[in-house]
């Protein structure tokens, strides 16, 4: 639990050029203009927690075909041919590989995208249900981060609520690493978009536009 | 006439495998973010995958499937 923790501290550094590290970054209706600032998926331990049927199955389908090889004595060794033994284990393996690339797909496809223009909230719930919403920093009206409970608080991630102006009450940011930072980027950029509209007004009540 | 279930089920099995890693992958490349990363999550997750396909093949022509006949 101990090199959990150094090693999640480790991968919280603070990166002042975010702008670049996500040069390699695209998604569906991005705009050339606009730049990815953020791009976040749930924290890795939601991966791990995800993954514990994946690697218990592995482990008890590899003690089955051991134990039926004979390799804890002959008492409970089966009366199989060890290649009819070898054929289910492989074949279990591959059932067992596919649930683990599913897994996967369903975490690495989960994903918030802040941008300089917007936050695109993408999240794959099963392999063939995908929310797709997004959010203009303008309307943004106030921002909660919340960690709770002991692993958020050693590991540092938690929820990010953004409470909006229009139908949708409530975007939420799940699990996400490092929620008060998040908190704190997308409220700059909220700011800066609203002084962006407010001198757009006032040009256009000056009429200079 | 004369099934060998065992070996019957196995390509059953092995076909929905193949339309399972399918839309594995199907997704990964739809819904990519970064190329680099999907082509070589791709690429991991087929090798692996083809490896276990071609022991598993290796195994039901070697392993003795007359238990399994049923004969019509």
């Amino acid at each position: 639990m101990i090199i959990l923790y150094i090693f999640s501290s480790m991968s919280i550094i603070q990166d002042p050029d975010y702008q670049y590290r996500y040069k390699n970054y695209t998604f569906k209706g991005k705009k050339e203009d606009e730049n990815i600032i953020l791009l976040l998926r749930r924290h890795w331990l939601i991966f791990v927690f995800k993954f514990i049927p994946t690697i218990i199955a592995l482990i008890f389908v590899f003690l089955i075909g051991y134990t039926l090889r004979g390799g804890f004595g002959e008492i409970l060794q089966a009366d199989f041919n060890d290649k009819f033994i070898g054929l289910i284990e492989v074949f279990l393996y591959i059932l067992i590989w596919i649930g683990a690339f599913v897994t996967w797909v369903n975490y690495y496809l989960d994903v918030w995208i802040v941008t300089d223009k917007r936050i695109v909230n993408i999240e794959q719930i099963a392999l063939f249900s995908r929310h797709v919403s997004e959010l203009e920093h303008s309307k943004i009206q106030d921002i909660t981060s919340e960690i709770q409970g002991i692993l958020p608080t050693l590991f540092r991630y938690g929820y990010v609520y953004i409470q909006t102006a229009g139908e949708r009450q409530r975007f939420a940011f799940k699990q996400v690493p490092n929620p008060v930072r998040t908190r704190n980027i997308v409220m700059k950029l909220q700011k800066k978009a609203v002084l962006r509209e407010k001198k757009k007004e006032g040009a256009i009540l000056r009429g200079k536009v | 006439m004369s099934i060998n279930i065992i070996f019957i089920a196995y390509w059953i099995i092995l076909f929905l495998v193949f339309v399972m890693a399918g839309i594995i992958v199907y997704h990964l490349l739809a819904y990519s973010l970064n190329k680099k990363i999907t082509f070589w999550t791709v690429a991991i997750f087929l090798g692996v995958l083809l490896v276990l396909v071609v022991i598993s093949l290796m195994l039901i022509f070697s392993v003795n499937l007359n238990d399994y006949i049923i004969y019509f």
